[in-house]
């Protein structure tokens, strides 16, 4: 066993890349700077992937702390982390993946005031937070200081979905026909967008989510259930975007919405990029 | 924290989101079922943190080897501080560390025609996430003799993969995957040496998918490893465990042979369920 740093050279971990990925890909990847907003069941996942790909710089944008809760689908999360900061677990093990990975990490909630000043400076923004006003923050910022931003979503019981925002595409709030597009994050305007998952949750009965559930959910006595094969499947398929963002191969184009990633379970065509007829989705039935 | 782990009501903490998506009974199931891995590298170590997750009640794995440098671009449980460490012992610490009450039996061998029947009896589930050939047909076959269902993956170059599930009523694994020396003993050299060639067959054809052909001409010298990311080993880990859930919980999985489930990153269907035609699978082709 090496038993000094200089043996985990950058390029040995990486190795088993080469192939698959060039050498020139591979700098690019190193280079790379990728934030990643929410670092829980998606984002700790695709935090992981990301630091295994050999992502140079990483920024990790989550104020929460490991709960019990949390065991079922989180990969950062161990018995040993509970009440510990989610941020701090993964700058830790992201360095203890690749030791020479640049890991900044803030332990603050999005807001309209910060959201400028923390997003910039990236290559891309994975939004894995489960808040859907965070969410359109999130967005328009990044759309504001030209930087891609990728939406992902995780919904019972076997569903999700990923879509890529650029500044050039059709903008989230169009795309996921949210009330706000243009409007000013209001209190009231806060509402509706909140309500949109709630009419996610009654919707995804349907799918065969439990009824009691759903309900429980609204009256806000059940948190949003998920399991791990879910939330991780969406976490890699964002982190994939992610990828194809920083590598930038011809002919290998992140999904752009309204082309969406849509991932289901139960369905034969378990996971398979879509185009909406209509040119946007109604968030409540994704 | 500590006093709250040994609480009973820990475990239904643990897992509380999966409620909705699995009813309390079928998450019983769970916490009662039994469930070996053979592979503890970048589909079985997920598997293993997975099950801890997902609340299974015990699991088994097995594996060979200890951890190195090139395993960390995708393996969930290589990190620079467990370098030189067993696989097994790594798994064993990680499944703990998730859910202390899990009952676990975590072995550092390989599998072959003496040991496989020991190991795997008594157990619910297998999954086989090992890389040679000979070692897969022998955990499938040992599976079906025993009346166990396994559930099967293997993944190719560039971003390629197959699962599927086996039945003991069902399609035989070397059937479906037209593999040579049917019911003959693998300690026959000259068959293993078959079966071992058909993943070289295996490494030409995914140079027409995309694979560089240097790497083709370095595996089969045996100059060079299977190529192989983090996001494909992750979704095949995902996907086959996703098929163990299924079985456990006393659903009919997505992919009972001759169904299988195909993954292929560079396509507009990354991941769909297929039927295996007249003539069985062309592994070579998988």
């Amino acid at each position: 066993m090496a038993n000094s740093e200089n043996h985990y050279r950058y390029e040995e971990i990486f190795s088993r890349n080469i192939g698959v990925i060039s050498r020139e890909e591979q700098d690019r990847l190193k280079r790379g700077r990728v934030t990643v907003v929410g670092a829980g069941g998606v984002g700790g996942i695709a935090l992981i992937q990301l630091a295994r790909m050999g992502v140079g710089q990483i920024h990790v944008i989550e104020k929460d702390v490991f709960e019990a809760s949390n065991l079922n689908r989180q990969m950062l999360s161990f018995v040993s982390r509970l009440n510990k900061s989610k941020a701090e677990a993964a700058q830790e093990t992201l360095k203890d993946i690749n030791p020479e990975i640049e890991v900044r990490i803030t332990k603050q909630f999005i807001t309209e005031e910060n959201a400028k000043e923390l997003l910039k400076d990236t290559d891309v923004i994975i939004d894995a937070t489960d808040h859907l006003v965070a969410r359109v923050i999130i967005h328009r910022a990044a759309a504001k200081i030209g930087i891609p931003s990728i939406w992902i979503a995780v919904t019972p019981p076997f569903r999700g979905g990923v879509m890529s925002f650029t500044p050039a595409s059709s903008p989230y709030e169009i795309v996921l026909r949210h009330p706000s597009y243009k409007q000013p994050l209001t209190d009231e305007m806060k509402e509706k967008i909140n309500a949109l998952k709630d009419r996610r949750a009654l919707h995804s009965v349907q799918h065969g989510a439990d009824a009691k559930w759903a309900g429980a959910y609204v009256n806000r006595t059940s948190p949003w259930a998920v399991i791990a094969p879910v939330a991780n499947i969406v976490g890699l398929l964002a982190s994939f975007e992610a990828f194809k963002f920083i590598i930038q191969r011809e002919g290998l184009k992140p999904v752009i919405g309204p082309d969406l990633i849509r991932v289901n379970l139960a369905s034969r065509l378990m996971v398979e990029v879509q185009t909406p007829a209509e040119g946007s989705w109604d968030n409540t039935l994704l | 924290m500590q006093p709250f782990i040994n609480n009973p009501d820990f475990y239904w903490e643990l897992v509380r989101k999966n409620i909705g998506v699995y009813s309390k009974e079928e998450q019983q199931k769970l916490k009662e079922s039994k469930l070996i891995i053979f592979g503890l590298g970048g589909v079985g170590g997920v598997q293993a943190i997975l099950a801890a997750r997902m609340g299974i009640g015990h699991v088994t794995g097995i594996d060979p080897d200890e951890f190195e440098i090139s395993n960390m671009n995708r393996q969930m449980l290589a990190s620079v501080s467990v370098l030189g460490q067993a696989k097994a012992k790594v798994a064993e610490d990680t499944v703990k560390d998730i859910n202390p009450s899990i009952s676990v039996r975590f072995v550092q061998t390989s599998v072959d025609e003496h040991n496989a029947a020991d190991l795997i009896k008594n157990h619910d589930v297998v999954i086989e996430a090992v890389d040679d050939m000979p070692s897969r047909v022998i955990i499938h076959r040992t599976a079906r003799e025993l009346g166990i269902p396994s559930v099967g993956m293997s993944g190719s170059p560039p971003h390629r993969g197959f699962v599927s599930s086996f039945f003991p009523d069902g399609i035989h694994y070397e059937d479906i995957l037209n593999l040579p020396g049917k019911g003959m003993k693998l300690t026959n050299r000259e068959l293993r040496k078959q079966i071992a060639n058909i993943k070289k067959k295996r490494a030409w054809y995914s140079v027409e998918q995309g694979a560089p052909r240097e790497w083709a001409e370095a595996f089969c010298s045996g100059k060079a490893g299977w190529i192989i990311t983090p996001v494909r080993a992750m979704l095949l880990a995902t996907f086959s465990f996703h098929e163990a859930v299924q079985i456990l919980t006393g659903q009919i999985p997505m992919a009972p042979a001759p169904k299988a489930i195909l993954i292929n990153l560079d396509s507009e269907h990354p991941v769909q369920v297929k039927t295996a035609p007249d003539s069985g699978w062309n592994y070579a082709h998988l």
